[in-house]
C-alpha cells in the first residue's frame, strides 16, 4: 500500500495542475479577479499605497512602456540566447534589460516616435507586422556603442567571477594522505 | 520549474504564459521595471521595501517564490513560507496542522483595472493562488494555505470563498484568510 502513495499523490497533483489550463476554471478565475487588487502580506502596504497615487500621466507612460517591453523583451531574449553566452547569459541579459528599459523610459517621456509606433502596434493587435528580424534591427539601433560595451563587460565580469571562485577551493579541501 | 499555462488578456483572449520559479531575471524585473513605474512618484524607497524578502529564497529553504511570466515579463509574484506556519483553525494549539503561508502576493502595477482599463492580464493573482494550493498539496499540507489580505484586496479572497478569521491584531488588523484541505 505504501508503494501506491507516491503515485496517488502524483495523480492528485497532476489533476490540480491540469485545472490551471481548464477553460471553465480560467473563465471563473478571470471573473473573480474583478478590479485586480489581490495583494497579500503586510510588507506590501507601501507598494499598494504608491500604486493608488499614480497620476493619469504616470499611467499613460506605464502603458506605453509595458507595451513596448512586451514587444521587445522576447526578441531580445531569443537574440541573446543565440549568442551562446553559456552561464554568463543571465548577467548579460539582465544588463541588456536594464539598458533597454532606460531607453524606453527616456523615449516614452520624450514621446519619441518609435515608442509610440510599437505601443500602437501592440494596442491595435498588429504585432505580427513586426517580425523578430525587424525588431532585432530596432534593438540594434536603440542600443548605443557604450551599451554594447556594457553588455560585453557584464558577461566578462560574470565569467571572471565564476572562474576565480574556484581559485579558493583547493584551500578548503582536506589534504590528501 | 516552468509550467506552461494560459493567461487571460484584458480583452479576454488566451495567450501562452508560464508559472516559473522566480529567477534573478524576474527579481531584476520586479526591482527595476515594476519599481521604475513608481519612480515617477519620487518616493521609490519609501514605497519599495520588500525585495529583500524575495531574495531570501536564494538563502533559506523554507522560502519559495514563483512568478507568472508572459512575453518574458513577470506579471505577478508570490512568496511563500513552507515550514514555520500552522493553521489558525485547529484546536488545541498543539495539534495545529502545518500549511503554506503567503508572505507576499502581488501583481504587476499594470494588471489592475483601476490603473489600466482593461488591465494587460487578468486572473494573475488567482492563478498564483491556485498554483500555491497545488504546491501545498505536493508538500503534504493537503492544500492548506494562509495569508493576510491587504485592505481593498480582501474582496478577492471572499469571492474565492476562502474562510477568514477576521482582523489579526498582530498584523495591523489585516484580515487573515485560510484555505482548508483541498477536495477534488
Amino acid at each position: 500500500m505504501d508503494d501506491k502513495l507516491p503515485t496517488q499523490h502524483s495523480e492528485h497533483y497532476s489533476d490540480l495542475i491540469a485545472q490551471l489550463n481548464d477553460p471553465a476554471w480560467l473563465k471563473q478565475n478571470t471573473e473573480m479577479d474583478n478590479d485586480g487588487w489581490v495583494e497579500a502580506g503586510n510588507g506590501l502596504q507601501p507598494y499598494v499605497a504608491a500604486l493608488k497615487r499614480l497620476s493619469d500621466e504616470d499611467m499613460r507612460k506605464m502603458k506605453e512602456q509595458v507595451r513596448v517591453l512586451s514587444m521587445l523583451l522576447p526578441v531580445l531574449r531569443d537574440w541573446m540566447v543565440s549568442w551562446e553566452l553559456g552561464a554568463s547569459f543571465e548577467a548579460a541579459y539582465i544588463e541588456a534589460q536594464t539598458l533597454l528599459f532606460q531607453h524606453i523610459q527616456r523615449a516614452a517621456t520624450a514621446q519619441e516616435s518609435w515608442v509610440k509606433e510599437l505601443a500602437t502596434a501592440y494596442e491595435q493587435g498588429t504585432r505580427a507586422e513586426y517580425p523578430p528580424a525587424l525588431l532585432r534591427k530596432r534593438l540594434a539601433e536603440i542600443l548605443t556603442q557604450e551599451n554594447w560595451q556594457a553588455l560585453a563587460k557584464a558577461a566578462m565580469q560574470d565569467m571572471e567571477k565564476r572562474i576565480l571562485q574556484h581559485a579558493q577551493l583547493p584551500a578548503e579541501l582536506p589534504t590528501a594522505v | 520549474m516552468q509550467l506552461p499555462i494560459q493567461v487571460t488578456t484584458g480583452a479576454g483572449a488566451l495567450v501562452p504564459g508560464l508559472i516559473c520559479t522566480m529567477s534573478q531575471e524576474h527579481l531584476f524585473q520586479i526591482e527595476t521595471i515594476w519599481r521604475g513605474i513608481l519612480l515617477a512618484l519620487q518616493e521609490p524607497d519609501k514605497a519599495w521595501n520588500w525585495e529583500y524578502k524575495l531574495r531570501l529564497t536564494t538563502n533559506e529553504d523554507r522560502f519559495e517564490a514563483y512568478v507568472v511570466e508572459v512575453d518574458t515579463l513577470a506579471q505577478g509574484v508570490i512568496l511563500i513560507e513552507t515550514q514555520w506556519h500552522r493553521s489558525q483553525f485547529d484546536e488545541p494549539l498543539s495539534s495545529r496542522t502545518p500549511l503554506v503561508y503567503v508572505e507576499y502576493l502581488a501583481t504587476a502595477p499594470w494588471n489592475r483595472r483601476t490603473v489600466e482599463n482593461p488591465p494587460f492580464y487578468r486572473g494573475i493573482g488567482g492563478t498564483l493562488m491556485a498554483f500555491v494550493r497545488t504546491r501545498s498539496a505536493e508538500l503534504g499540507f493537503d492544500g492548506r494555505v494562509g495569508l493576510h489580505a491587504l485592505p481593498g484586496a480582501d474582496g478577492f479572497y471572499r469571492r474565492q470563498k476562502m474562510p477568514n478569521y477576521g482582523p489579526d491584531p498582530d498584523k495591523d488588523g489585516l484580515v487573515y484568510f485560510e484555505y482548508g484541505t483541498l477536495q477534488l
